[in-house]
């Protein structure tokens, strides 16, 4: 990669924007419920721009874009399927898991089972957040490093810095402000990018008729059961996504929430075909002389240059903060109210909570950066707490939200949980891969197509066996 | 309140559990919906073929 003569004062002008907001949200946060989920006050734009902006970030500009390039646009299931899944979440799951007026996931499962039950979810949900966290931040600094001539270092300290600095200043109203501006930035640049490409290409057509046929397929060269695979992951791992569900707890009633859901789901269901047509224009432009993971760049900056070159470095900026804002603020609820508050000094002061939240904040960017340095294969980073994750909290989740007698069979609900997290964390050390991609391993059958049935059967049987004896009041949830 | 004799078996800490209930879910079946959805993402991906197909 080459580097870019980057108009340094746009980016210096982005990065004091977000830390403005991050001041200007200091003074909204006076308790934890303004830190974890903005008071509870926001409304259906605010919601919408921020869960169509978390769901896109680096990895998904290079990582997908490499997958378009790879498999054309059947990759559009890798990302996309999360999408159709958020607004789906947005009807049936989170509103009424809002009306609990829970702040976490692992919080839920101590209601109904007691804190062995948290502390299982809580380190499942975790490893989620933590791949997430440390994948986009590896994107970050892989894309920044070689356009801008800048180290790793510096990198890190630049964008996590400022990214951290303003979370923990504002907590999640920063997040949800700050989200909704760099959600237009990522459009506005992703956008301009993909019309200056097929301009040059000679147009929509001229570009399919350049590349591969099997390319514009609808599974194409990946196959079906990858792309069931992708879909899959993308129904288990949005179901049960903290980060997600936490948008709308900070909204101001169930049905702004739904909304919210709604209109960004649909946002991002739009904008997510924009990596594969990325991907496509890597192979009409330049053929195998450019490596999948390099496609996004050098789409970028063969078709671009001056401010708007600058303008698709801000957007790749802001692809990624958004999400390490959010995930970023999603584990330091976590630590802070399910292990600090719950179980470290449950009578501790609102003032020194705060303290606390924040303290936990800087931690989590530093343990992100840790993680990325020991496993950077980016989007599998994402996966591999993913699946596991996938395959245990989201099916119990969705199963206690929608089947009453569930609540009745804690039993089961654990069980479940370990046997799909096991399952999968097996199969991906020891199953079978067909083939190890730029950015992801395309495996021979996905662990999540075996980890989740079998929770999914755990839960439904189970759940069966543990309440059949229960008098009908008991059942009745 | 059907779910107030389960509460006091579980230990919840006193909160009810019948909370998530209070908002009722969408008369649609929720699975229905779910592919429906999904069904409607291939149809989007299709359309994107053609197009570039001309």
């Amino acid at each position: 990669m080459e580097n870019l003569e980057a108009s340094w004062w746009l980016i210096g002008v982005y990065l004091a924007a977000m830390l403005g907001i991050g001041i200007l949200g200091r003074g909204k946060v006076t308790t934890i419920e303004d830190m974890a989920v903005a008071g509870r006050r926001s409304g259906v734009w605010l919601i919408a721009f921020s869960v169509a902006a978390t769901w896109i970030n680096g990895t998904t500009l290079v990582g997908n874009s490499a997958l378009g390039k790879e498999f054309g646009l059947s990759s559009y299931w890798a990302g996309g399927s999360f999408l159709f899944v958020t607004v789906w979440i947005g009807y049936y799951i989170v509103p009424r898991l809002r009306e609990t007026g829970i702040i976490t996931i692992p919080e839920l499962f101590e209601r109904f089972f007691g804190p062995r039950y948290r502390l299982v979810s809580l380190c499942l949900v975790i490893l989620r957040d933590l791949g997430v966290t440390a994948g986009t931040l590896g994107a970050l600094t892989v894309v920044t490093t070689a356009l801008l001539n800048i180290s790793v270092v510096e990198s890190q300290a630049l964008w996590l810095g400022v990214t951290v600095v303003y979370v923990f200043l504002g907590g999640m109203w920063a997040v949800l402000v700050t989200d909704s501006i760099q959600f237009v930035i990522i459009v506005a640049g992703t956008v301009g990018l993909l019309y200056s490409g097929i301009g040059q290409v000679g147009g929509l057509s001229e570009l399919g008729s350049r590349v591969d046929p099997a390319l514009l397929e609808l599974f194409g060269r990946a196959g079906g059961l990858q792309v069931l695979g992708w879909v899959v992951i993308g129904i288990a791992i949005t179901c049960g996504y903290q980060g997600i569900i936490q948008r709308g707890f900070a909204a101001s009633s169930p049905e702004t929430a739904r909304k919210g859901f709604l209109y960004g789901g649909v946002l991002g269901i739009l904008w997510y075909m924009v990596p594969p047509l990325i991907g496509l224009l890597g192979v009409a432009l330049h053929g195998d002389t450019v490596r999948p993971e390099d496609t996004f760049v050098r789409v970028a900056f063969d078709s671009t240059s001056g401010q708007m070159a600058t303008l698709i470095v801000v957007s790749v900026l802001a692809a990624s903060m958004s999400t390490l804002s959010s995930t970023i603020n999603t584990l330091a609820s976590n630590f802070t109210i399910d292990v600090y508050q719950r179980f470290i000094d449950p009578r501790s002061s609102v003032r020194r909570q705060l303290w606390v939240y924040r303290v936990n904040v800087v931690l989590v960017g530093l343990l992100a950066a840790v993680i990325y340095y020991l496993v950077p294969l980016l989007i599998e980073l994402f996966w591999l707490g993913g699946r596991i994750m996938g395959a245990s909290v989201a099916p119990a989740l969705v199963a206690l939200v929608l089947f009453p007698d569930v609540r009745r069979a804690p039993k089961t609900v654990l069980s479940a949980m370990i046997l799909g997290a096991t399952t999968v964390t097996l199969l991906q050390m020891f199953g079978a891969i067909q083939e190890v991609g730029s950015v992801v391993i395309i495996w021979q059958l996905d662990p999540i197509l075996v980890g989740l049935p079998i929770a999914v059967l755990t839960l439904c049987l189970g759940t069966w066996i543990e309440t059949r004896y229960m008098t009908g009041n008991a059942r009745a949830g | 309140m059907k779910t107030k004799e389960s509460s006091a078996t579980t230990p919840n800490n006193g909160v009810r559990l019948d909370l998530v209930d209070r908002v009722a879910t969408p008369r649609f079946n929720p699975w229905l919906v779910l592919i429906l959805l999904m069904l409607s993402g291939f149809l989007y991906v299709w359309i994107w073929g053609v197009l570039l197909r001309g």
